[in-house]
């Protein structure tokens, strides 16, 4: 076999490795990524990986039985299961991220803000806005009744670990790609009476 | 002839099949009449009994007949007009639909709250001329009819404010064809913009004016709260304490009624200053709440199991993230090469090298291992002890797993209450070196056929420069 064929030469092995890590972590990989330490969003090379050597990795994948995908509208990967038999687990969690950001953009919409705000870095959701949204009673039963015992504490590490939000401090978030593309979907669907 | 039911089962019929009934007050609120063409209902009723079984469909017409309703005093009258028979159901059996379903409640009107408060003030006249004392009927009636008012005022006022609340359904509904055109929004701006400032001027500005402490009345009247404070401080003056803090307790519930409407009246606000993708996104997330709502409601019915939402009708709609979860990575075998990695290994296989050449010989009889009685157990315990007394410990995250080992090692007859024995035995010993620390990590241990799941137990030397 010629060497200079084998796709595993174009990848560094670290950078696949921590690709693996996040992915099995059940985090999503997107495009652009909030960098802690310098507070801003920078282009994600993991994400340039993995979009450059797309059919390496859904190979690679595939030979260990999970199946990469990737969503258009946010721009970001995440691993499914190649057969999944355990599809109940994989809804729940998928309605859980559902819900939780479906109620931060309702409360967000109440609240008479444009959602692009939510979007945004220097927005998003502030203390106050954790206060209120933890003040609604019915919202928190509806967290609760989808798996969220504790809450909205839970529900934001919950979106946090798996990169749906990022948070800028330890009161403030604002929704990613990821997250975005699921909000605009609901109101694309809506504007077209599906 | 048709069979008449009783009143409580006609109405329990009524309120297995709510809809019939949930249709015909919007349908009376629909034309602002308090009676129900006997006709319109009658359709109602056959709408809805279509897929039911023919014994079902019986039960149905037989209780929502004309004669059924009115012999069971569910309807207290009936019209003869032009058009047909109309029925005047008691208002108790509306409000109690009313309360099964929050989008019935009437708003209350400004008239309405008008009669409440003059009816207040009358009160607070009476008791001007009162006696204060509780022989005299007058005065025993004019209280009960006070606190009979502000119960009742309590009650509506919260009604209205779950209505309320519920105000971004209205919102969304009376919008959606607008937010989702471009080119007709403009159009539709004047239309909504007129529909919202009546709801919000007819409903919820009088409920808010007349629940707001700092408001003045024309005329010099007093408000609510002063009038409440009035009455209670007559009360105070003649000692009727009781009486007093009942209404101060209303009063602080009044209060509280304040915030939440404040919420609604800012929540409208912001709504009319949306542009149309403001708006759309607004539409967009309350349509979809509702939908959620509606599930977290099949939630709330009085099945205990039935705690939370069926996912999967949600997820489907939008198939975001479907599949989406953490996956267990291959753990590693931990082999060391390090010198100290293996005197501890050698220090293990002599540790038990030492149990093995250890006193071996079964201490207990055949026939006392499996006896009942408590003395006999007692004994055997002891006997435990004293084997456990010699045993040497050494640090472990797994006590209970290194127990169940030696147990069973030396133990013919060995059964799971001999663990449980030993351990609470552990558990509670305070003279030696050693601390157990139950951990959240869970373990299994098989004796017999049985397998027990357990809670691992941490044994921890206390004293941290000891070395064995």
């Amino acid at each position: 076999m010629n060497d200079s064929h084998n796709p595993f030469d174009k990848v560094v092995a670290e950078d696949s490795a921590e690709i693996y890590k996040q992915l099995t972590q059940g985090k999503v990989i997107l495009k652009q990524h909030y960098n802690d330490l310098e507070h801003k969003l920078e282009e994600n090379s993991l994400y340039t990986l993995l979009f450059n050597n797309s059919i390496h990795f859904l190979s690679l994948y595939q030979h260990i039985g999970y199946q990469l995908t990737f969503n258009h509208e946010g721009s970001f990967y995440y691993l499914k299961e190649l057969h999944d038999q355990s599809i109940d687990e994989a809804d729940k969690n998928a309605f859980k991220i559902q819900v939780a950001l479906l109620l931060i953009g309702k409360h967000y919409a109440t609240t008479g803000r444009n959602l692009s705000l939510l979007y945004a870095q220097e927005a998003g959701l502030d203390e106050s806005d954790l206060e209120s949204l933890k003040q609604d009673h019915e919202f928190c039963e509806i967290l609760k009744a989808a798996h969220f015992g504790k809450g909205w504490d839970e529900a934001l590490d919950f979106l946090t670990k798996r990169n749906f939000i990022f948070q800028t401090s330890q009161t403030s978030w604002f929704v990613s790609d990821a997250g975005k593309a699921f909000l605009e979907h609901l109101i694309e669907a809506y504007e077209n009476n599906e | 002839m048709k069979k008449h039911f009783s009143t409580i089962d006609t109405l329990k019929i009524l309120l297995d099949y709510p809809r019939i009934m949930y249709q015909c007050i919007e349908k009376m609120d629909q034309s602002n009449d308090r009676l129900i063409n006997e006709s319109v209902l009658a359709v109602v009723v056959r709408q809805h009994i279509e897929p039911l079984d023919t014994i079902e469909q019986k039960r149905l017409l037989s209780a929502f007949d004309t004669n059924n309703l009115t012999s069971a005093n569910v309807v207290s009258d009936i019209d003869k007009r032009d058009d047909g028979r109309f029925l005047l159901f008691q208002e108790s059996v509306l409000t109690i639909f009313r309360l099964c379903e929050a989008s019935l409640y009437k708003e209350v009107t400004d008239a309405k709250l008008k009669s409440r408060m003059a009816s207040l003030w009358d009160a607070e006249n009476r008791l001007e001329s009162a006696t204060f004392a509780e022989n005299d009927p007058d005065y025993i009636e004019l209280t009960e009819d006070i606190t009979e008012q502000l119960g009742q005022l309590l009650s509506l006022l919260r009604n209205n404010i779950i209505a309320m609340e519920r105000i971004g359904e209205k919102l969304e509904s009376m919008t959606a064809e607008a937010s989702r055109s471009p080119e007709k929004f403009p159009q539709y701006r004047q239309t909504m913009f007129e529909k919202t400032t009546h709801l919000f001027d007819r409903h919820i500005k009088p409920t808010l004016t007349f629940l707001d402490p700092k408001v003045r009345l024309l005329g010099g009247k007093s408000n609510l709260f002063d009038t409440l404070k009035s009455i209670r401080d007559k009360y105070r003056v003649n000692n009727k304490n009781s009486v007093a803090d009942q209404i101060l307790r209303y009063d602080i519930s009044f209060s509280n009624a304040f915030l939440p409407i404040q919420k609604v009246e800012r929540q409208v606000d912001h709504f009319l200053r949306k542009t149309r993708v403001g708006m759309l996104q607004y539409n967009a997330m309350e349509a979809n709440y509702q939908k959620l709502r509606t599930l977290y409601n099949k939630t709330t019915t009085s099945n205990l199991k039935n705690r939370f939402m069926d996912a999967s009708e949600f997820c489907a709609s939008s198939k975001f993230a479907l599949g989406l979860k953490q996956h267990t990575r291959p753990t590693c075998y931990q082999f060391g090469e390090s010198i100290a990695y293996f005197e501890n290994i050698f220090a293990e296989i002599e540790l038990r090298l030492t149990l093995i050449n250890s006193d071996h010989q079964s201490l207990f009889s055949s026939d006392s291992y499996k006896d009942e009685s408590s003395g006999k157990q007692l004994e055997r315990a002891k006997i435990l002890y004293e084997w456990l007394s010699n045993q040497q410990f050494r640090s472990t995250k797994d006590v209970i797993h290194v127990l169940h080992n030696r147990l069973s090692e030396w133990l013919e007859e060995y059964q799971f209450t001999d663990l449980l024995t030993a351990i609470i035995h552990l558990s509670h010993k305070s003279d030696w070196e050693y601390n157990l620390i139950t951990t959240n990590q869970f373990s299994y241990i098989t004796i017999d056929d049985e397998a027990f799941i357990y809670r691992r137990r941490k044994l921890e030397q206390t004293v941290s420069d000891n070395n064995e």
